[in-house]
């Protein structure tokens, strides 16, 4: 991706943001149990494009009422599963193609803002970004197709979000992510991918219905 | 949604299509691997490949990154003139893969295998230069001790090059203490040097490699302490990383491994590289720095006293230390180039 398209990604998901941001904003005191998302975001690994699709499924919620002189200060600590599927392309480097599960735990706040923290297990399938040769012990040239490597990975990332159903009718949920991808076994070791996540979730309620577990603590 | 996904499949198939791209007239910038014995390789042929020689970089290390070294005065000199094969070695750099070995001798069959690649994409009439520096230059004359490897090779370029790892620490250690001895007594950072000289003097040299990591440190650190040294222009890694798409956290990751998990220059200390000296005939040329404490001149002074080749240049840098490229880069460039042009 050039700069200009890269540049042109973000101007998007800015002007997305801007849209909803300024409609239909109204009072709701009453949050509902959070639903199964689709996720869509621009993976990027600092300057290497891609993108990660996925779903996002509650599994659990606890209330967090905190009583502070007279008021009372409700946080919900939610419990996600996330299924992706991600796609980055370091050019002359290699295209990498993987799935991710996540454990994502969100502390979402009654005014719409989140911060959410999720380690994630996976596999990834790289390309290399570059025709590749193989030379035989008697000088024989071959190319050799889809040439790539198979890793198992791991991911810890972290972010903030605003889940615009709180306010408003928006299904929509921003968010912004960085995470560290670990692959193995990386030359017998490790590779560290380093990525950030600028991203959407779109409830749909009728989508793989989740009944997440609840619960209510008082403080 | 079985259709978007499908999509997404095609559209990624597409976009991962390689398509094979060589420039066989005029300048080159194109990025290809081998893949070999568990690693993949990439290799960068940039700059004029009509001139029909190409210089093949050995990059430092071990673990260091062929395209670290192109600064401005790379593509302004060595490109311009010919074309330039910036690779990264295994377990360095870019190198990918699930399980490298870290077989030295792997180090040399790679270079023989990117030889004959590179022959195949950009034709048999095509003229090789080998360019080893620091532990590329070990690389170097391990190749061309092979009598056969050395038919594929035009001129070896020794850059401050360590050919000899145990004679490399034996030289290293007493340049740290004599010159060192001179700086104190002339109180030029008398204060840093009085450490280094007192450590090392009080440990006779014994052959053995324990000392090694302690005189890299030292001898890449005293540098900054000679002012007789032109420091090198100002450089920046994340430009030079981002406009060279080098995997930042490749290197790093293999950078180490090469270091510890995968001991790679420890085996280089059991390589007689000066015993066989004697069997390369290959045009040579010698450019060192004589404020290199990390592959002292000592090294060149061997090189010519045991090969085999009757046409050896050398060059020492008045002003440089390890890296006369960069502290003396027009000189130096104007040496390489003269002397590839007649070879």
């Amino acid at each position: 991706m050039s700069k200009r398209n890269f540049l042109k990604t973000i101007k998007s998901i800015l002007i997305l943001m801007l849209i909803i941001l300024t409609h239909n904003l109204k009072a709701q005191n009453t949050p509902e149990l959070p639903e199964t998302g689709v996720k869509v975001a621009y993976l990027s690994s600092i300057v290497y494009p891609g993108f990660k699709i996925g779903i996002e499924r509650p599994s659990s919620v606890i209330q967090l009422e905190k009583t502070r002189g007279q008021g009372t200060k409700t946080i919900f600590k939610e419990g996600y599963w996330t299924y992706n599927f991600g796609f980055y392309k370091h050019k002359t480097f290699h295209s990498n193609l993987h799935i991710l599960v996540e454990r994502q735990k969100r502390r979402q706040y009654s005014g719409g803002f989140f911060a959410e923290f999720a380690p994630g297990v996976g596999f990834s399938r790289t390309f290399l970004d570059g025709v590749t040769y193989q030379v035989a012990d008697n000088g024989t040239v071959n190319k050799k197709s889809a040439a790539g490597y198979n890793y198992a990975m791991l991911s810890i990332a972290g972010g903030i979000g605003y889940d615009f159903s709180r306010k408003t009718e928006k299904p929509v949920k921003l968010y912004f992510k960085t995470s560290a991808l670990f692959m193995a076994p990386y030359n017998s070791f490790l590779y560290v991918r380093p990525t950030l996540e600028l991203g959407a979730v779109y409830k749909l309620k009728s989508f793989w219905k989740a009944t997440p577990t609840t619960k209510t603590i008082k403080k | 949604m079985k259709q978007i996904i499908f999509s997404i499949l095609i559209i990624i198939g597409l976009s991962n299509c390689q398509k094979e791209q060589i420039t066989l007239n005029g300048m080159a910038n194109e990025t290809f691997f081998l893949q070999e014995k568990g690693s993949a390789m990439p290799i960068s042929v940039v700059g004029n490949v009509a001139s029909k020689k190409m210089i093949i970089l050995l990059h430092g290390g071990p673990g260091g990154v062929g395209l670290f070294y192109r600064d401005e005065f790379f593509e302004e000199n060595a490109e311009k003139e010919f074309a330039m094969v910036y690779y990264d070695q295994r377990l360095s750099g870019s190198s990918q893969g699930n399980s490298s070995s870290n077989d030295i001798k792997l180090f040399k069959s790679d270079l023989l295998k990117i030889i004959q690649l590179l022959k195949v994409r950009y034709g048999s009439d095509t003229k090789f230069y080998l360019m080893g520096h620091s532990w590329g230059g070990f690389v170097a004359p391990y190749f061309l001790q092979d009598i056969e490897n050395q038919k594929l090779v035009s001129g070896w370029i020794q850059v401050a090059g360590a050919h000899n790892y145990r004679m490399t620490d034996s030289l290293t250690r007493e340049k740290l203490i004599s010159q060192g001895k001179i700086e104190i007594a002339a109180n030029r950072n008398a204060d840093k040097w009085q450490p280094i000289v007192d450590k090392l003097s009080a440990k006779p040299f014994d052959g053995s490699d324990d000392i090694h990591a302690e005189l890299d440190k030292y001898s890449s650190a005293v540098e900054a302490y000679m002012s007789e040294i032109t420091p090198p222009a100002k450089f920046s890694t994340v430009k030079t990383v981002i406009k060279n798409r080098i995997s930042g956290s490749s290197a790093l990751v293999n950078g180490l491994i090469s270091g510890t998990l995968k001991d790679v220059d420890g085996q280089a200390f059991a390589i007689p590289i000066s015993e066989n000296l004697y069997k390369i005939k290959t045009p040579t040329l010698l450019l060192f720095g004589k404020y290199d404490f990390v592959c002292p001149t000592g090294l060149s002074d061997d090189i010519k006293a045991k090969i085999g080749s009757t046409d050896v240049k050398e060059t020492v840098f008045q002003k440089s230390g390890h890296s006369p490229m960069y502290n003396e880069p027009v000189l130096f460039w104007n040496t390489l180039i003269d002397w590839v042009k007649a070879h």
